[in-house]
């Protein structure tokens, strides 16, 4: 094992004995002495602190990365590791794994890779962590359609709607796998019936899409509009334009409001 | 792959990519020390200084902190 090898020569002898239980070496600035062993989860840590180190070792100790990656040992930066374990966790759900295999094959596979990451921030949303950077990855790599399927994704859309939707029209005689990626496109691209809210949106930004949408509710008979919105800011914004733009669209609109925490959706539903 | 891991903190950026020869130009970019050449990620992107992630086996594959670099790492 090249990385016991070369540890052995680094480590005080005090510690040799406890190097073959390390699964995790950890080079940190935030520890006191040179080395410090942690038992976390049944995992042994080996965190070093090169700053502590004498200039031989410690030049040593990054002198050996590139043979130590050549014998396969990853080498990452905390929050990239941090990040990848807890992806790893929430998208091996059995809901999120579920959500995948199914719409594996049905949708085009360049979206694949934007539904996994949906589901990361989607899972990360539910309890509660912070989702800003995550989304920000999400368009920058993947930008307006990125957000579009987040957003649709979030909004729980892909199981409740798109999932249901392909069901229906699969279990038709005259199915075509062309029209269910039609109607998936649209969703996608103009999401005729939600509306979600973002930070970067002014009150005029809202006020000029919900119209938007409603007038197209009108014209092409769609009978609700759910109008989403996460965090403080737009959930204000919503509760101020909504009523605004319902009263001049001269035309009965039903509305209820659901609010939990910082999450606001406000149905809207054309009155028959 | 090794059950083993290596971390770092971001702070030691710079002395891990000199490492594997390489550094953070003027630009911000990492380059190669010797020639300059810009280093790619796998997705053929250049990889700023603030984005490097680590280095994983493959003729050295250096990641991004961006999110399809993490999928792509974690479903390998």
């Amino acid at each position: 094992m090249p990385w016991y090898d070369f540890l052995t020569k680094i480590v005080p002898k005090n510690l040799v004995f406890q190097l073959k239980n390390v699964r995790l070496i950890q080079l940190r600035l935030d520890i006191k002495g040179p080395f410090l062993v942690v038992n976390d989860n049944r995992k042994t840590i080996l965190q070093i602190n090169p700053n502590q180190l004498d200039s031989i070792r410690r030049d040593r100790i990054f002198s050996q990365l590139p043979n130590l990656v050549q014998s396969g040992i990853d080498v990452l930066s905390d929050e990239f590791a941090t990040d990848s374990d807890d992806y790893k966790e929430r998208i091996s759900s059995s809901s999120n794994q579920d959500i995948i295999t199914f719409f594996s094959g049905k949708i085009p596979d360049s979206d694949m890779p934007i539904l996994k990451a949906s589901l990361y921030l989607k899972s990360v949303l539910e309890s509660g962590g912070e989702t800003r950077l995550i989304k920000e990855r999400i368009v920058y790599r993947f930008g307006v359609r990125g957000r579009n399927i987040s957003n649709l994704c979030s909004a729980g859309y892909f199981d409740s709607l798109l999932r249901p939707l392909y069901d229906q029209m699969s279990s038709t005689s005259r199915y075509s796998h062309k029209k269910f990626l039609n109607l998936y496109e649209e969703m996608i691209v103009y999401c005729p019936f939600a509306l979600f809210i973002h930070s970067h949106m002014s009150p005029e930004e809202v006020k000029s899409e919900l119209t938007r949408k409603i007038v197209a509710m009108k014209e092409y008979g769609i009978q609700t509009l759910n109008i989403h919105g996460i965090g403080q800011y737009n959930v204000t914004i919503m509760q101020r334009v909504v009523d605004e733009v319902i009263n001049s669209q001269g035309m009965g609109i039903s509305k209820i409001v659901e609010k939990v925490n910082n999450f606001l959706i406000i149905r809207l539903a054309i009155r028959k | 792959m090794s059950n083993i891991r290596i971390t770092f903190d971001r702070r030691f950026r710079s002395r891990v990519l000199s490492a594997f020869g390489k550094q953070i130009d003027t630009d911000g970019y990492v380059v190669d020390s010797k020639t300059g050449d810009h280093v790619l990620s796998r997705e053929g992107e250049q990889i700023s200084g603030n984005d490097f992630s680590g280095v994983i086996k493959g003729s050295w594959i250096y990641l991004k902190s961006d999110i399809l670099s993490l999928i792509q790492y974690a479903e390998r």
